[in-house]
């Protein structure tokens, strides 16, 4: 998406500080801009004197634009898409045509330094985002596993930033609801405390054809806490502590032969977050040091009729608990050495998950699944069912743990600045599984007599198992860069290594179970656990050249990138064919991807700016045959070929030092997305409009937006059940208001 | 050169019937007991006999010797050969296949006379001794597993031009390809295997087909069974045919009738002197026209001598 729009977070910030009255940015506003650019702790420098491809957005920005979470900065920011699906739980993010659908992220999330480690918790709303940073090819030397696509670095408001009250309420035609308030306070000059809750609620969009009843409702509550505390000149110390509860319905998928979203069992997802981060700072003339200690937890429970029809064949019970510590140590240079600059740190994690997920068969499934495919195959001696209903049960315990060592230098020469930098990353992750079932069935012989009872068969699945998988990898990282001169920006060329941890594919075990129940019957093959619960790490080379450029004095800045991707092992999400209830990880054999990213903000005069940004992106399988067809050559599914977003932004004060208005207008484009390997289901190239009007006068603020303005028509997922394709829509025409008081 | 002793040492002594340190060489006897095809070359008649074998080794210098006492060349009760082989070198040979991976002894041209009289010469001897303990395809309720658990023989010698003598197993597995023709669609299977139970008192042999699937979109099943196919034991081999047999399959621990796989017709036939390639040809329900070419998981150890 759009780079750092200093021009335009100039405008807007400088309006709303002004307007709002806000004791926000105490210094010069360019300070602060800088400040929003270097809020993770591990950036050497700015982030746009870095040798990377980097988008950012201010809080401002976010607001005109209603961004509260991560999937608001889909296509805004370029080859970034985040399809908004299913539920909160699915946060699928593809970034160059890497990214991933189930298990690891390709992309790492930090909010305030703190590492979330399960994506699963990546779909949250956030009240008071100061900035989002979206950098942009692996980052995995310094942030290490999962980040192979790129970093998120979310940063909300300090009350060392802001004092006082902040309140947002929103409605839309919707009948969607936002409500948040927060209070920041100074004890002293290094003391400060926030308390900031949100809620948002919705109608919800869709209809089951069912039973008439909206699909895709949600209650979400939000609270977040921060405190810091500047013990000396030296030392400081911050804590944010986060929590959140959510329920939602969701899953209003369309079954394609029918073209209605219509289903009889209940789709929910409920989730409950708690987070905290705390961070202790040191701050030396000859270097600092940055100690991230941080504890996640999440408890959720995803509820769903797995064949998404009206009809009786099976649901989905997915009940997790995951617990996870992080402590990371980063030690970098400080002083006034120019010429070297460099950065080191030792990380370490362990994850503890605990998960049950029943699949239950019911009537219509026994019958259509079970009893006619056995029949099918031995009529002569048809069976029959002994309940209508029963559960194929799986439990895990899923405990993961890993270290890491890392380092990265930077040495400037004249305009020359080369870095370097190496982590090596040790991961160990094991599977305990209880797979069970207790069932039966009768086999009855057709005779001339008619069907009389030949054999009753009973069903005692008791699988017990472990499993066990070791990764070690060693990420490299290279760029070399050159300053222009007259502070017209700088050029880069950069190579590194991503990374994305192996793991196990808890979703199979439901298919495990039911082939495991079927060559009871005598048909189908078992499945060897190891082989196909288990997948392998994907690794990736990646090459990249850009620039950062400013013109016009530094009213234009121009950000521009060229990527090639060399994947090996990419982990696919795929769907097995035949009546199958799972969805397998598999790792493609080899696939590339090369493209290109361009990022302008231009600020043509006191009241006229445009934002712009374009990612394109060509993703492909260069060898990839998955036992039945071949599909080299083809398109990687999922992952967008571009990414269009534009913004024109009019501002006006109504009177010198007076109320002012903002009048925006923006347009969000994403396509081609082939939806499965085979390339035989396309979502074309869409767009949406949008577009908001804002009243702005000291402390009060009025939103009135626009969304998908021209209820365009487009799909946001396909996925295949029991052979059955299904397709969500995305979100229609959309109109609200959003106030924002500030004292 | 240590590596292989070593081997050698480990596969014998796993059936090692006596085993002598105390000299200064490492020696050892093993004793197998096995079932031989005998066949009268002058008529081609061929009948199946117990017999057992020893091998003496000498580890150290790598050289062993073959005998029995026992070995029947005529199908009348009584009668019974014996021999033992000159002392000859013996090779070691490690192999992998994709069931897992052994040792072999091979004794590749072992030289002697039978009997007393010694009117018997004995001829183009191999006998390979292999260690590849294996099990297929894993357990299913209903049919028993296939399991090499002791070292197994391939052995084949001639006596005086006379008598053709080879070993035959009694219950083993042929893996490879079968390619199946429905209204001229062809579809090709790697994944099926074929297991041959002898009844060689009845002169009766049992056909497993594992993980059998003739066309795309046919189910997988388990496995089918064929029982009572009549064998003809001939001319140093044997073959297998069969006509209208409705198959059994496994089912809850039973095996019950299947009329939807009814065999029209099979025919199976081994092509090579130690009897580790078969070809299967097959009509099923009327419709699948199956080949199956494949070999006997221990071919590996033989291929080449």
């Amino acid at each position: 998406v759009i780079t750092k729009r200093i021009i335009l977070q100039l405008f807007l910030v400088a309006v709303t500080a002004e307007a709002f009255g806000i004791d926000v940015m105490p210094d010069s506003l360019s300070t602060s801009l800088d400040e929003v650019s270097v809020t993770a702790i591990k950036q050497m420098s700015a982030l746009r004197n870095d040798p990377t491809a980097v988008s950012i957005l201010a809080g401002d920005e976010l607001e005109q634009l209603d961004i509260v979470s991560i999937k608001g900065i889909s296509d805004v920011v370029p080859n970034f898409f985040m399809a908004d699906y299913g539920s909160r739980i699915t946060s699928s993010i593809y970034v160059r045509g890497i990214g991933a659908r189930m298990d690891q992220p390709s992309v790492g999330l930090n909010v305030d330094n703190v590492p979330f480690l399960n994506k699963d918790a990546y779909d949250f709303d956030l009240a008071d985002i100061s900035s989002i940073e979206m950098l942009r090819g692996p980052q995995s030397t310094l942030y290490g596993r999962n980040t192979m696509a790129g970093v998120i670095n979310v940063t909300t408001l300090s009350p060392m930033r802001y004092q006082g009250w902040r309140i947002m309420a929103q409605a839309s035609s919707r009948m969607r609801f936002k409500a948040s308030a927060g209070w920041y306070h100074k004890f002293t000059d290094d003391v400060g405390l926030s308390f900031t809750g949100s809620y948002s609620g919705s109608r919800g969009e869709f209809k089951n054809e069912y039973n008439g009843k909206y699909l895709d409702w949600e209650q979400n509550f939000g609270f977040r806490s921060k405190f810091h505390w500047n013990v000396s000149h030296e030392w400081s110390i911050r804590n944010t502590i986060s929590a959140g509860h959510l329920r939602q319905g969701g899953y209003p998928y369309e079954y394609k032969e029918t073209g209605q979203i219509a289903f009889n069992d209940t789709c929910s997802y409920r989730r409950f977050t708690l987070a905290d981060g705390f961070t202790v700072r040191y701050s030396g003339d000859r270097f600092n040091i940055m100690s991230i200690t941080s504890v996640q937890h999440i408890n959720d429970n995803m509820t769903l009729d797995q064949d998404f029809l009206p009809l009786d064949y099976f649901t989905l019970t997915q009940k997790k608990k995951e617990t996870s510590v992080t402590q990371d140590i980063v030690v970098r240079s400080a002083g006034d050495d120019n010429t070297y600059s460099w950065l080191g740190g030792l990380f370490g994690f362990y994850k503890h998950m605990d998960m049950e997920a029943p699949v239950t068969f019911k009537n219509v499934g026994i019958t259509e699944l079970i009893e006619k495919h056995r029949n099918d195959a031995n009529p002569g001696y048809p069976i029959e069912w002994s309940t209508r209903s029963f559960p194929l049960n799986s439990e895990f315990t899923l405990p993961t743990w890993g270290v890491a060592v890392y380092h990265e230098s930077s040495l400037t020469f004249r305009r020359w600045r080369l870095t370097g930098g190496i982590r090596l990353d040790y991961e160990h992750s094991s599977l305990d599984y209880h797979s069970f079932c207790d069932t039966g069935y009768a086999i009855y012989k057709l005779s001339d007599e008619g069907r009389v009872l030949y054999h009753n068969v009973d069903i005692d699945i008791d699988d017990i198992g472990n499993l066990d998988r070791h990764f070690l990898t060693l990420l490299p990282k290279l760029a070399v860069e050159y300053e222009l001169s007259g502070n017209t920006g700088n050029v880069y060329m950069k190579f590194s290594k991503g990374y994305k941890a192996g793991g196990f594919n808890t979703q199979m075990f439901s298919d495990v179970l039911q082939q495991r129940l079927m060559t009871m019957m005598g048909i189908g093959a078992r499945y060897d656990v190891d082989e196909i619960v288990g997948y392998k790490p994907e690794q990736s080379w990646n090459y990249e050249a850009g620039c950062h450029l400013n013109f016009f004095s530094g009213r234009m800045e121009l950000d521009v990138a060229a990527f090639y991707i060399d994947c090996r092992d990419q982990q696919l999400t795929m769907f097995p064919d035949g009546n199958t209830t799972g969805r397998i990880m598999t790792n493609a054999g080899k696939t590339h991807s090369f493209g290109a990213e361009v990022s302008i903000g231009y600020h043509l005069n006191q009241e006229f700016s445009f934002n712009g940004s374009y990612g394109f992106t060509n993703a492909r399988f260069r060898q990839f045959f998955n036992g039945i067809d071949d599909f080299k050559g083809k398109y990687l599914p999922y992952a967008p070929q571009n990414t269009i977003f534009l913004q024109a932004l009019w501002n006006k004060e109504l009177y010198p030092g007076g109320p002012s208005v903002t009048f925006d207008v923006n347009i969000r484009g994403v396509g081609k997305i082939y939806w499965n390997e085979a390339n035989t289901e396309v979502q074309n190239l869409y767009s949406l409009l949008g577009a908001g009007v804002t009243f702005t006068s000291k402390n009060f603020s009025v939103l009135l937006w626009g969304k998908n303005l021209t209820d365009t028509n487009y799909r946001t997922f396909y996925f295949l059940s029991m052979g059955n394709t299904f397709f969500q829509r995305g979100k229609g025409l959309e109109t609200g208001m959003t106030v924002r008081y500030s004292f | 050169m240590k590596k292989a002793i070593l081997g050698l040492i480990a596969l014998s002594a796993m059936t090692l019937a006596s085993c002598d340190t105390d000299s200064k060489d490492t020696t050892g006897t093993n004793s197998y007991n096995v079932a031989t095809l005998v066949t009268d070359l002058s008529t081609g008649e061929s009948f199946v006999t117990p017999a057992s074998y020893s091998v003496f080794m000498n580890f150290t210098q790598g050289k062993g010797s073959v005998s029995t006492k026992n070995q029947a060349l005529v199908n009348t009760a009584g009668n019974s050969n014996t021999f033992v082989s000159d002392t000859t070198t013996f090779d070691y040979k490690y192999f992998e296949t994709e069931n897992g991976n052994g040792d072999a002894i091979l004794f590749k041209n072992l030289k002697g006379n039978m009997n007393e009289d010694k009117t018997l010469s004995l001829n183009n001897f191999k006998f390979i001794i292999t260690s590849l303990f294996y099990q297929y395809p894993g357990t299913i309720s209903g049919i028993p597993n296939m399991i090499i658990s002791q070292p197994a023989v391939l052995m084949n010698y001639d006596a005086d031009g006379k008598y053709n003598v080879k070993t035959i197993p009694s219950d083993a597995v042929y893996l490879g390809n079968t390619i199946t023709n429905m209204e001229s669609v062809s579809y090709t299977n790697g994944n099926m295997g074929y297991r041959i139970v002898f009844d060689f008192t009845k002169k009766t042999a049992q056909l497993i087909m594992y993980k059998a699937k003739f066309a795309e979109k046919m189910p997988e099943l388990t496995a089918i069974v064929l029982n009572n196919l009549p064998v003809e034991f001939r001319n140093g081999s044997y073959s297998i045919k069969g006509e209208n047999i409705v198959p059994q399959v496994p089912e809850g621990g039973k095996l019950i009738d299947n009329e939807t796989y009814k065999f029209d017709n099979i025919n199976i036939s081994i092509t090579d002197e130690l009897l580790t390639k078969a070809i299967i040809r097959f009509t099923v329900a009327g419709k699948f026209s199956g080949v199956f070419t494949g070999e006997y998981v221990l071919d590996k150890v033989v291929s080449g001598i």
